[in-house]
């Protein structure tokens, strides 16, 4: 592990050297070291304890560890080769490169620590690297830059305060020491604590109340940096959750609430619920893509967080499983979006339309991944909510059930109109002569959509490194046997269902291929009432697309201007004694007068 | 031999009114052999008893453990000030004055010697906050730092009119602590006026901001280093500390105002010029927290000042010749820059991260829960202004400026970044020495015995 | 109770600053405060019945009022003297710029210049 760190850091040097010669060797050096990296960490054994730079026993590699560094490791990967191509068009390539590395360092760093401080540090080095990259993109990204460091750091400092009244405590800052001693502490000291280090989790995947940073840094980064931050710094975040809720004994340390589920897991439901209502509904009004989606991982932020909260031998392994579902399906998301702009220029989904036809590989990219995410059969999106759902309907929490529900039929919604907007529908006339995406970038697509429906069909490797997880963490791990998946309420068999969905598919396609085909027309070659279309541009549906969805919430209120006025009030008060300072000397004779008044009536 | 430190720099300024335009020769040379002078010769513990009148009578300089590293850092800073700012003729004899009265500011034993350098320093400092045609701020300033002095005089005249001596070492150990604490109060308010404390350091904003890569540069770093020896000195050391609670309190009250305060400002040197008032703000807080004698939170807090003092030096420099234009074609100075603001906020692995996270951990086991929540929500405040001037200069869309920082600044401004850098990478360079530091200045025995050689 | 003029002369420089308009009142102002300091401190090393600290025939035996004071207020006076003459400059520079010496046409005038 420390040699992979310390790969990672002079292969940062070396790929901003590099990218000044030639700005596509950057990302070569950075999918060699993930490649490298992805090797090492699968054959890697769990349970070692390695010494980080002399400082003795600060790493170890848990399952846990494994599990979200192959995750990451696969869409830092899929970064690396589809930037091969893409770096063309990034405004400083040389630095993007070396902090992308540096990012990739500071999450490996992260998942592999096993001392509060060490994580700290490597949490702060993923921001710092990640925070520099975002304004690279379009205008907006300066002021998203602010609203992600100010709520990020929100969110860690929290977590620090948190280890250091852990450590007045305790005298040691290694987590899983600590682990075995807080269950005798007073539950006042519980509660704040564990809130205090969830917070960190809470900010950096977007949870509600910290989630609105999301949608501007996500929305406005450089295009494939947004499928490195959606699919995968977020999952640093819950990667924090799961180890909270997994290492210190959250079921003996807070009351019972309801049917087994205890309070503190309770109230984190509940803040993913409300995640998956404000994602969903959000999602739904955006017209810029890229910021849709960036609302959809809210939502999915949301789903994790249930699925480790609950706690529960089904529901734990299916928030897990969606964490490497979400991770790959934003990841296909996000890299066919940057395509898509890599070719045309815009990201509006109103100034688009009709790229099925001279971009079939993106469009199929895409709509995996947004099958994936609805939670449709065979991919693998599937399983984890499927997961989710059994656990939550046997634990009886009949209300959370219902905010999934509605979560996941949202999530078609939203993900259907780019879809509808950007693929479907008539191609536009400046993009007529748009071509497909470089091979290049294709290639990282189809392997991603490939690895979707594999662990659709044979969803066992992945559940073995979920297992793991759970028998490392002392809690009873998913039952599963071959294909078929058992939980409390029933099964699911994923090669039967794969079967029919290809037989289906099959006599479809067969059907197509058999039949004669629809004469196509180009849109002008129509009438409207006796008149002729000359400027087709107008009916291309995608404009105010749920519009008659919108208009049932049109009022509601925006938690992003509640925080906008929040520093509006502090900047009212700076702005008050700017203005003491601005006055005259007599003014600040004035003030001495009053101080030294009071020291002395203190005195007395 | 340490007189040498006081005498030859005045010696040399003489020359300079002599030959103004040697000036900008001399200073680097003043303050380089200040330096070889410390590193070289003079070692710890050395008392002087200027005129040979024995210590309790007269005045004596001495050099022990804790002004030796003041002493090595301010000469470090005046002569990197040398080579940086860009300033005239006739303010290059100001500033050997300044060093020479800086140099006896931390050599000092004797009251009324402090106020005659304080007055010194101060008054370089009236005519440099008037560079830049500031004048109406630097008369304000005058007109409060006077006020200022003549209270310290009644401080120190106090003090000798119930010890019957200025030295401070035997007039600190005569008096009863009641009355010290009446006369330190006096000082203190004088003390509180130069750190830059709100609100009695409202003078600050107006003075910092005059966009001259000297004003803010030499304010900030060398006079603010020499004032938080002092106050050390003054109240660990000889008086006991005056009101910790009440310093504390106001301390913290002001910290939270002036990263409000920050916030707000357009041009980038009034916002660092808050910045650094909240940076002295959050030292006094600090050396005011938790019980007397803490030794770990005064070695946090020596650090978080070195940190302060070193990155408000480049943060300065680069406002003062770029006066907020972008970095596109000054990249050493835009990298500067960004290290600078990364170790101020305290991202790791700077010099700034340990820092806070020592002082944190200090005071946490010094029971103060108080004082970090207010640490940690004024850093969250800083990271949003300082990253945001920092992605506006970085990708600032002006066309080409006529702004650029000439080469000396730039290898100045570089290395002190670097430097911060590096001790961020080996702490143990600086906590040995501010360790070293805290263990002494409380030892009022050993500055004793010092002095007086075993006792009048 | 010659303490009491000073504390009076110090308490009527401090309203100087605090009251005055005229920039050059509260200069004047600040020289008030300094005198008053340094009657302070002279009256503090006063004793009853004492001589001037000057050997002479007529003080054979050291019967002398504390000289130290003396020799501080020198320093001191020396000292107000330069900030005196700092400050005149400073407000030379000031009538330059913004045209008098009066507080609030001054920061009608930096508001015009800014």
């Amino acid at each position: 592990m420390q040699s992979l760190i310390l790969y990672l850091g002079i292969g940062a040097l070396v790929g901003y050297f590099l990218s000044k010669i030639n700005k596509h060797l950057g990302p070569i050096v950075l999918f060699v070291l993930s490649i490298y990296a992805l090797y090492v960490v699968w054959q890697m054994p769990t349970g070692t304890n390695e010494a980080l730079f002399g400082f003795g026993d600060v790493l170890r590699f848990t399952a846990l560890s494994k599990y979200l560094s192959i995750i990451s490791l696969i869409v830092f990967a899929s970064f690396g080769f589809f930037n091969i191509a893409w770096i063309s068009k990034a405004k400083r390539p040389a630095a993007f490169n070396a902090l992308s590395i540096l990012t990739l360092l500071g999450t490996l760093g992260v998942f592999f620590s096993s001392h509060f401080i060490v994580l700290y540090i490597f949490w702060e080095i993923a921001v710092l690297a990640s925070l520099f990259i975002v304004p690279m993109g379009k205008e907006e990204s300066k002021k998203a830059t602010v609203w992600y460091i100010v709520i990020s750091s929100i969110g860690t400092y929290l977590f620090l305060y948190g280890i250091f009244m852990l450590y007045s405590k305790y005298s040691t800052f290694d987590i899983f020491e600590i682990g075995k001693y807080i269950q005798n502490e007073t539950v006042g000291f519980k509660w704040a604590v564990v809130l205090l280090l969830l917070a960190a989790g809470i900010a950096k995947s977007g949870i509600f109340p910290l989630h609105v940073w999301l949608r501007n840094v996500h929305g406005n980064a450089p295009d494939t940096f947004s499928a490195v931050l959606s699919g995968q710094l977020v999952k640093m975040g819950s990667y924090l959750i799961a180890l909270v809720l997994s290492v210190f004994p959250i079921a003996n340390m807070f009351a019972e609430f309801y049917n087994g589920v205890n309070i503190l897991s309770y109230v984190l439901i509940w803040l993913g619920n409300i995640s998956i209502l404000i994602g969903t509904l959000m999602a739904i009004k955006q017209n810029d893509m890229k910021m849709l989606i960036a609302y959809s991982t809210v939502a999915n932020g949301g789903y994790i967080l249930i699925g480790l909260a609950t706690l529960h031998q089904v529901g734990y392994a299916g928030g897990l499983f969606h964490i490497i579902n979400h991770a790959l399906a934003a990841t296909m998301i996000f890299l066919s979006f940057a395509a898509v702009v890599y070719r045309t220029g815009t990201t509006k989904i109103d100034e688009l339309g009709g790229l099925i036809h001279r971009m079939p590989v993106t469009f199929v990219t895409y709509l995996v991944g947004i099958i994936s995410l609805a939670g449709i059969p065979p991919t693998s999106g599937f399983i984890s909510k499927w997961m989710i759902f059994q656990s939550l309907v046997s634990k009886g929490m009949f209300v959370t059930e219902m905010f999934v529900f509605i979560g996941s039929i949202g999530s078609f919604l939203y993900v259907f109109r780019p879809l509808a907007g950007v693929f479907l529908g008539q191609l536009k006339n400046k993009d007529k002569n748009v071509k497909e995406a470089p091979g290049v970038m294709q290639i990282p697509m189809i392997i991603l959509t490939a690895l979707t429906v594999l662990w659709g069909v044979f969803p066992q490797q992945v559940l073995v490194w979920i297992t793991d997880v759970q028998k490392e963490f002392g809690m009873k791990s998913f039952e599963f046997e071959g294909t078929v998946l058992k939980t409390s309420m029933g099964y699911w068999d994923t090669w039967t269902v794969f079967v029919m969905f290809a037989v289906g598919f099959t006599i479809a396609a067969v059907i197509y291929i058999l039949m004669p085909k629809g004469k196509k027309i180009p849109l002008e070659d129509q009438y409207t009432s006796g008149e002729f279309l000359h400027n087709y541009d107008l009916y291309h549906y995608a404009t105010k697309f749920y519009v008659f969805l919108e208009r049932e919430y049109e009022g509601h209120p925006s938690f992003e201007d509640w925080y906008l006025a929040i520093v509006n009030a502090m900047k009212g008060i700076g702005k008050f004694i700017d203005y003491l300072a601005r006055r005259t000397a007599s003014a600040y004779l004035f003030w001495t007068a009053v101080v030294l008044a009071l020291i002395m009536w203190v005195r007395w | 031999m340490i007189a040498l430190l006081v005498a030859v720099p005045l010696a040399f300024a003489f020359v300079t009114v002599a030959l103004p335009k040697l000036s900008k020769y001399i200073f680097p040379l003043v303050a380089l052999f200040n330096l070889a002078l410390l590193i070289g010769f003079v070692h710890p513990s050395q008392v002087i008893e200027v005129g040979k009148w024995p210590a309790a009578y007269g005045i004596v300089l001495l050099l022990d453990n804790v002004n030796y590293p003041f002493l090595i850092m301010v000469n470090l800073i005046l002569l990197a000030v040398s080579i940086s700012a860009t300033f005239e003729e006739k303010i290059g004899t100001l500033l050997i004055v300044l060093t020479a009265s800086i140099n006896g500011l931390l050599l000092t034993g004797d009251f009324f010697n402090a106020y005659v350098f304080l007055e010194i320093i101060s008054a370089v400092a009236y005519i440099l906050s008037a560079q830049n045609k500031n004048s109406y701020a630097a008369f304000k300033y005058l007109i409060f730092g006077a006020v200022a002095g003549t209270l310290y005089l009644i401080g120190a005249v106090s003090m000798y009119v119930y010890s019957g001596t200025l030295n401070m070492a035997f007039s600190g150990y005569i008096s009863a602590p009641e009355y010290a604490q009446i006369a330190g109060i006096f000082m203190l308010i004088a003390m509180l006026v130069e750190l830059k404390v709100l609100p009695l350091g409202l003078w600050a904003p107006d003075v910092y901001s005059n966009g001259s890569t000297l004003t803010p540069v030499v304010l900030g770093s060398a006079i603010t280093l020499a004032m938080f020896y002092f106050y050390s000195r003054v109240f660990f050391n000889v008086l006991g500390s005056v009101k910790p609670y009440l310093v504390y309190i106001i301390a913290i009250i002001s910290i939270v105002l002036a990263q409000l305060a920050a916030m707000k400002q357009k041009t980038l040197g009034r916002a660092l010029a808050y910045v650094a008032i909240a940076g002295a703000s959050t030292v006094l807080a600090a050396f005011s927290a938790g019980a007397p004698g803490d030794e770990k939170i005064i070695s946090a807090s020596l650090v978080y000042l070195l940190n302060d003092v070193i990155a408000l030096f480049v943060l300065f420099t680069v406002f003062g010749y770029l006066k907020g234009k972008g970095f596109k074609d000054n990249f050493v100075a835009g990298v500067a820059f960004s290290l600078t603001s990364i170790s101020l906020i305290g991202f790791p692995l700077t010099t700034g991260f340990w820092a806070k996270l020592n002082l944190i951990s200090a005071l946490f086991e010094a029971g103060d829960k108080l004082l970090p929540i207010f640490i940690l929500s004024s850093t969250i405040l800083e990271a949003g202004y300082l990253i945001k001037w920092n992605v506006d200069l970085w990708y600032s869309e002006d066309e080409n400026s006529e702004e650029y920082v000439p080469f000396g600044a730039q290898i100045v401004i570089l290395l002190f970044a670097l430097a911060l850098v590096v001790f961020g990478f080996m702490p143990n360079l600086i906590t040995d020495q501010t360790d070293k530091i805290a263990s002494y200045v409380f030892d009022f025995s050993t500055y004793f015995d010092t002095i007086l050689k075993g006792g009048m | 109770m010659i303490y009491y003029i000073s504390f009076i002369l110090i308490g009527i420089g401090l309203y100087g600053i605090v009251s005055q308009k005229n920039l050059l009142k509260q200069l004047v102002a600040l020289t008030i405060i300094d005198t008053a300091v340094n009657i302070f401190i002279v009256s503090l090393g006063y004793l009853q019945g004492a001589e001037a600290p000057i050997y002479s025939v007529i003080t054979p035996v050291a019967n002398f009022v504390d000289p130290l004071p003396q020799a501080l207020v020198l320093t001191a006076i020396v000292i107000g003297v330069g900030t005196l003459a700092m400050a005149s400059m400073l407000l030379i520079h000031i009538h330059e710029k913004y045209g008098s010496v009066d507080v609030d046409e001054i920061c009608s005038a930096k508001e015009v210049i800014e």
